[in-house]
């Protein structure tokens, strides 16, 4: 379980989040949708301890990750894989190794096991035969894929995607949607994703919330989403111009 | 103004402090990732050997001409080879090869880096639990301490021998005064002296190289903006901390 506790993060006079509460239970998918801009890259950066809020605190599996060590951080974040926007593959090592780097790193196993962990995550997210080839060689949604599997290797409790979908066409972002229902069911994994396509969140979600002003605005199913009367909310899904939020250029 | 000018002094010394001790901490782990810092080794050394050969060459041509040109009329031809050995080995070897290095490889560095942090992949490494400091900043700090004294060796012997040139075959002084030169007064303190602080160097531009790396932010212009700045802040405490260390050894 992920508890998120009265969130407060500014950078220098940007205020991003404002007291922001949130409960992830074991097991489901939440998504987190907002406008860009909003904090949603943040968020996740805070749930991992990349950045430490000034205020509030994240709790992991009952540990609060204020005040701990680096070392004990480190162990926590075994626990979780994330999936990076911009899929975040090292340019310098082949699709294997950034599989595996973990393994080679942590564990120093040999390099037939890791390839042979390497192979059955790549057949997870569907890309076989790739091992060998290098980030510059693939295609976004093939980088997409990479690195979920990479966020998969080590047989995380939680896995937190940034904007899965972003940048993909419409029919990869709905297969890169699919593998991400199907990993959580497979793998029994906690997700969470943050987004600003109201189409994916609506597809993956068990629970959307959104944030808005550094707060949670909004917390419900996809069809309590649908016949809100939050106006917020209803713009926000509508993908109107006009309306209560003034944010955004 | 000057507050500003203050503060933002000191959040570059901590910054640049942090990141000395993100790898210095490290240094005990240097074994285990000797694969890491070999290939950081490597890629140093290659990408830096031939222009430290080409310059090499002709500071030593210059250096012997110069001796020469200056002192024809009243020194006797024996000092020709001690000039240019003393001042290959006091100054313009580790000095000139430090400079070519911060150029060539501080640059790198800070290119690689800056594109890993702007691309998330820095923080990628760290929520596999790898520690950067000791995954990206240790290797390189390392081996600019290894590779720096190695390639100013080399540029030392490629300059009295590019002097050596000079001497024997335009100045008309024959090789044997000239090595006879050389080894005249030799003090093997400037020789030391000299390593120490191309090791000194190397590690200034391994430092700088990552810092300014690690503190690129922006994207693609982010990157660029911290190269130049890798290179610029390496070359001038090169040359700062050649005056100091002149100051103490000599
Ligand atoms: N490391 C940082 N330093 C300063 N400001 C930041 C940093 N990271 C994010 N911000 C700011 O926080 C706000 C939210 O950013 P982000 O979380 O990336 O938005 P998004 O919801 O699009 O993911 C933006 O105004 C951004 O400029
Ligand atoms: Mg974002």
């Amino acid at each position: 379980m992920i508890g998120l506790k009265g969130l407060w993060i500014s950078f220098g006079d940007n205020e991003v989040l404002k007291g922001l509460d949130l409960n992830i239970e074991e097991g489901e998918t939440v998504v987190v949708i907002g406008q860009s801009g909003c904090g949603k890259s943040v968020l996740l950066k805070t749930i991992v301890g990349l950045i430490s809020p000034d205020e509030g605190e994240v709790i992991i599996d009952n540990i609060s990750l204020k005040n701990i060590s680096r070392r004990e951080l480190y162990e926590i974040r075994k626990k979780i894989g994330m999936v990076f926007q911009s899929s975040a593959l090292f340019d310098s090592l082949s699709v294997w190794e950034n599989i595996g780097l973990g393994f080679i790193e942590h564990f120093r196993m040999p390099r037939k096991e890791i390839m042979r962990i390497t192979r059955e995550k790549l057949m997870l997210v569907g890309l076989p035969d790739v091992e060998d080839k290098y980030p510059a060689e693939l295609s976004g949604g093939m980088k997409k894929r990479v690195g979920i599997a990479r966020a998969i290797a080590m047989d995380p409790d939680f896995v937190l995607y940034d904007e899965p979908t972003a940048g993909l066409d419409p029919i990869i972002a709905d297969r890169i949607n699919n593998l991400i229902i199907e990993l959580q069911k497979k793998l029994k994994i906690t997700t969470i994703a943050v987004t600003h396509d109201i189409i994916s969140a609506y597809k993956i979600a068990d629970r959307i919330a959104m944030l808005y002003d550094g707060k949670i605005i909004f917390d419900g199913t996809p069809e309590e989403v649908q016949s809100t009367d939050n106006p917020y909310v209803q713009q926000f899904i509508a993908g109107e111009g006009e309306g209560p939020i003034s944010g955004g250029i | 103004m000057i507050i500003t000018a203050i503060k933002s002094f000191l959040s570059y010394v901590g910054g640049v402090f942090i990141i000395l001790i993100e790898g210095v901490k490290n240094f005990h782990r240097a074994p285990k990732s000797y694969k890491l810092i070999l290939s950081q080794i490597l890629s140093m050394g290659i990408s830096s050997l031939p222009i430290v050969i080409l310059v090499s060459v002709f500071a030593g041509m210059v250096t012997a001409y110069q001796a020469v040109f200056q002192t024809k009329a009243y020194v006797p031809e024996l000092y020709v080879g001690m000039g240019v050995a003393k001042a290959v080995l006091i100054e313009l070897g580790p000095m000139l090869t430090g400079l070519i290095v911060a150029g060539r490889v501080s640059s790198s560095i800070a290119a690689e880096l800056g594109t890993m942090r702007v691309t998330e992949q820095i923080d990628a490494l760290e929520i596999m639990g790898i520690d950067p400091g000791r995954y990206l900043v240790m290797p390189r700090i390392f081996a600019g301490i290894i590779i720096l004294p190695v390639l100013t060796i080399i540029a030392e012997s490629i300059m009295i021998f590019g002097g050596m040139l000079v001497t024997v075959l335009d100045i008309d002084i024959s090789l044997s005064i000239f090595l006879r030169g050389v080894r005249t007064n030799f003090v093997a303190l400037e020789l030391w002296g000299g390593l120490i602080k191309s090791v000194i160097f190397g590690f200034l531009i391994g430092l700088m190289g990552c810092y300014h790396g690690f503190r690129a932010k922006g994207g693609a212009e982010g990157v660029g903006q911290a190269t130049t700045r890798a290179v610029v802040s390496s070359m001038v405490l090169i040359l700062i901390s050649d005056y100091f260390i002149a100051k103490w050894v000599f």
